[in-house]
């Protein structure tokens, strides 16, 4: 009886377990709505929760666990616009450390951020 | 009669494995070139409704990276490309597309058509059909290519009976349908038609989804809301 109760506790947890598994690459939390609606209309309030959303992607619980592809780039890029240089260009650098595929493009925006 | 069942589910098991088109054979070229970085071209919009290419544009960014690929961010593209005069796809849409291998190093470009984006306040749904198509920076050739036209449905039913509740039901149909953006059909459309495309570089799958069947080449299809 107690052999029976351990195998079904036991398949209940890997069936929980299966359940719970993460099945995208990546967590996106809000950043779709938020960017979409920033994209809509560009104010102060929206540009602080894109930052926001940003920040909360960097705690990532998907398949890969690393920060989705064009992310870094984009937030650096925000900062760069709105005045904080050096930290926008810290984030350009760890997109092109992250995927080397992209340093053609960032390490011409960074050349021209430098000018 | 035995052997005349056994030659017709014979027959008709053959023939249903025969129609199995793989992804490996709907899209030969994707497991040739494997594309590892992709950019998102601006929407060409065949509808009356201008605002549809700014914003389907984005939409397509989330679902091509879940793929698995290397998608450049279409926020810092976009801008790129108006300065670029590169904002109308069309110029390149049969094209050469090497200026965007060598200024952004995509082996890529993803095109899209929307022909058609609808609101019905009434009958509760929104619509968008469009066409996407992946071409390659390095040789031009089409990579993947597909259509969608896919009804999200807004329809509400309160449960309320007779003619009051009906009355309900149109009121709070048409006003579901008119808060909705129209975008969320346009992100249903990325999302079906793309669920077929061979994953990239960063997909779990890369390189062992060749066996898989492939979907149809055009989708049609209603999601509830």
């Amino acid at each position: 009886m107690k052999k029976y109760f351990l195998s079904v506790a036991m398949l209940s947890c890997m069936f929980l377990t299966s359940c719970m598994a993460p099945t995208s690459l990546y967590s996106w939390y809000d950043y779709e709505e938020t960017t979409y609606q920033y994209n809509k209309k560009h104010t102060d309030k929206l540009q602080a929760r894109v930052l926001e959303q940003y920040k909360k992607i960097e705690k990532q619980k998907g398949l890969r666990k690393v920060v989705p592809p064009g992310l870094y780039a984009e937030r650096g890029f925000l900062l760069c616009k709105i005045g904080q240089t050096e930290e926008g260009i810290a984030f350009l650098k760890k997109e092109i450390e992250i995927y080397p595929e992209s340093s053609k493009y960032i390490s011409r925006i960074i050349n021209q951020l430098e000018k | 009669m035995k052997n005349l069942i056994i030659c017709a589910l014979s027959a008709l098991l053959l023939t249903s494995c025969a129609s199995v088109i793989t992804r490996g054979t709907q899209y030969p070229k994707m497991y040739e070139e494997k594309p590892v970085s992709i950019v998102i071209m601006p929407p060409i919009n065949q509808t009356n409704f201008v605002e549809a290419k700014d914003y389907f544009y984005t939409t397509m960014y989330l679902p091509l990276v879940e793929k698995g690929y290397y998608v450049f961010s279409p926020y810092l593209t976009m801008e790129m490309l108006q300065e670029e005069s590169a904002y109308d796809s069309e110029l390149f849409l049969e094209a050469d597309l090497n200026a965007f291998k060598n200024f952004l190093d995509a082996d890529a470009a993803m095109f899209t058509i929307i022909k058609s984006w609808k609101r019905n306040n009434l009958g509760g749904a929104l619509t968008a059909g469009v066409e996407y198509i992946l071409r390659s920076t390095k040789t031009g050739e089409t990579l993947y290519k597909r259509e969608g036209l896919i009804t999200v449905d807004t329809s509400v039913n309160s449960g309320g009976g007779g003619l009051a509740g009906a009355l309900i039901n149109i009121a709070a149909t048409a006003l579901n349908t008119a808060t909705t953006d129209k975008v969320v059909a346009g992100r249903q459309c990325t999302y079906f038609v793309l669920s077929d495309m061979p994953e990239g570089k960063y997909g779990m799958n890369f390189g062992q989804d060749a066996n898989q069947p492939a979907g149809k080449a055009f989708i049609k299809g209603t999601v509830k809301k």
